[in-house]
């Protein structure tokens, strides 16, 4: 090739490199995985995560890691019309991913549609997803076994974003911070959750002694509709639960917030908090 | 106007994503999208839109063989981008069909595995040279119709070369 040839093929190499890089977009957070799920990010958002998964180095080894594991669940799913034994048995493949999460990704995965930009932004979000379930899964360390339940919960109430890492790094903005801790077999919560129009979601940080437990979840309001949110079972303490905006009651109002908990030897422990769900978003 | 690089960036690569497929983009379609994003832009934003434009030129002006090697040279190109997928090899790329540059980025590819990627002949080595020189006379008529000056020039080498 000659000088000018070499120096033009630069230019298109440069060029190209360029184009391929993203744009000082920040990693895809936490929110937009949550949006994504539920099918509420815009396209503008949408195309913006698929230019910085297209490009950003880190991104791309963690969505081909990522996708790697899913490939093969992924051919199934996009056929599966029963998400929920989807969901069930992904859980069972995979015991220490958070329920919430994945199912959170069946719903996004389904409301894409199947274009071939579509699926790089399938494969982008469910690898996303992926990672997140397991940075959200429980740590495996050591339990103590005592003698009472203890519970925190926390919802989320400040502006806090915290980078975490595995493989890439995600960005979770409007995390939790601890508001009160109570502690008793079976009692009422002090604290009140609020929930405004604009959270994603409500992160319960539970404790729990004895382990392990059946948890289970549930909201009920004031006319008396109950909503079971799910069991799952809890095998180390503390633990984050994530329940996203989706699942907590759609309306403005004053709800029930249970938190149950059913160990060996009978054991029993629960827990009910009121739950304000806002028609307003948060003023931070 | 304010330029969204985010944006035209964006929308430049769905555009390159559609040389791997039936129907490539035309200049019409990237002229109407994008170039008065690129008249506003700068140099970088103007060489992007000017590539993408030049191969869409010449995709719509070539022959089939043209077309395929110039999808040989944007695999090629685009593989060269990102991070370097140390998997590459045992990922099976070069012997499978491409549906999005996102699969080749990293990749490393050579010229010979881009030309057998979309099933042209490996060994036609002078085909890239082809590409690199059509594609060149293209993008230096182009700029100057565009923005309305020539491109700048340096000495060296015994011969102008491209300096925006």
């Amino acid at each position: 090739m000659d000088p000018t040839q070499s120096q033009f093929e630069e230019l298109v190499l440069r060029t190209v490199r360029r184009e391929a890089t993203p744009p000082e977009s920040p990693h895809p957070s936490y929110s937009d995985l949550l949006a994504a799920a539920g099918g509420a990010l815009s396209q503008e958002r949408m195309d913006e995560v698929v230019v910085h998964a297209l490009g950003c180095p880190s991104c791309r080894a963690a969505l081909m890691r990522a996708t790697a594991t899913i490939d093969r669940e992924a051919a199934r799913l996009l056929d599966e019309t029963d998400s929920e034994s989807f969901v069930e048995a992904w859980r069972h493949s995979q015991p220490s991913a958070s329920t919430g999460v994945l199912k959170l990704v069946t719903r996004g995965i389904r409301s894409l549609a199947s274009t071939p930009r579509r699926r790089a932004a399938i494969a982008c979000v469910a690898g996303i997803a992926v990672v997140m379930a397991l940075l959200l899964a429980p740590p495996t360390s050591v339990v103590r076994w005592t003698s009472k339940p203890e519970w925190r919960i926390e919802p989320a109430t400040t502006p806090q974003s915290r980078i975490v890492s595995l493989g890439m790094a995600v960005a979770m903005s409007r995390y939790v911070s601890e508001v009160g801790t109570s502690t008793g077999t079976t009692e009422a919560y002090n604290e009140e959750i609020e929930v405004y129009a604009d959270d994603l979601a409500v992160a319960l940080v539970l404790e729990v002694d004895p382990l392990p437990v059946q948890l289970g979840i549930q909201w009920t309001s004031s006319t008396g509709q109950e909503v079971d949110l799910g069991k799952q079972s809890l095998g180390v303490s503390p633990c984050r639960v994530t329940i996203p905006r989706s699942e907590l009651p759609p309306d403005a109002g004053a709800y029930d917030l249970i938190v149950s908990a059913r160990g060996h030897e009978g054991l029993k422990g629960s827990l009910r908090t009121t739950l304000f769900i806002r028609a307003e978003p948060r003023s931070w | 106007m304010t330029i969204d690089t985010a944006f035209t960036q964006e929308r430049r690569l769905v555009y390159w994503n559609r040389f791997l497929g039936e129907s490539p983009p035309l200049v019409g379609e990237i002229d109407r999208e994008l170039l008065s994003f690129a008249r506003e832009g700068n140099d970088e934003e103007r060489q992007a839109f000017l590539l993408l434009r030049s191969c869409a030129q010449l995709a719509e002006e070539g022959s089939s063989a043209t077309r395929k090697n110039l999808q040989a040279a944007v695999l090629y190109w685009f593989s060269q981008a990102g991070s370097e997928d140390p998997d590459a090899e045992t990922s099976g790329a070069g012997r499978r069909k491409v549906t999005n540059l996102y699969e080749v980025l990293g990749c490393r590819w050579t010229w010979q595995q881009s030309a057998e990627a979309v099933g042209r002949n490996p060994k036609d080595y002078s085909a890239y040279r082809r590409i690199i020189d059509r594609l060149r006379a293209v993008y230096e008529r182009m700029w100057s119709e565009q923005f309305g000056r020539a491109l700048q020039r340096r000495e060296g080498h015994g011969s102008d070369a491209i300096a925006v």
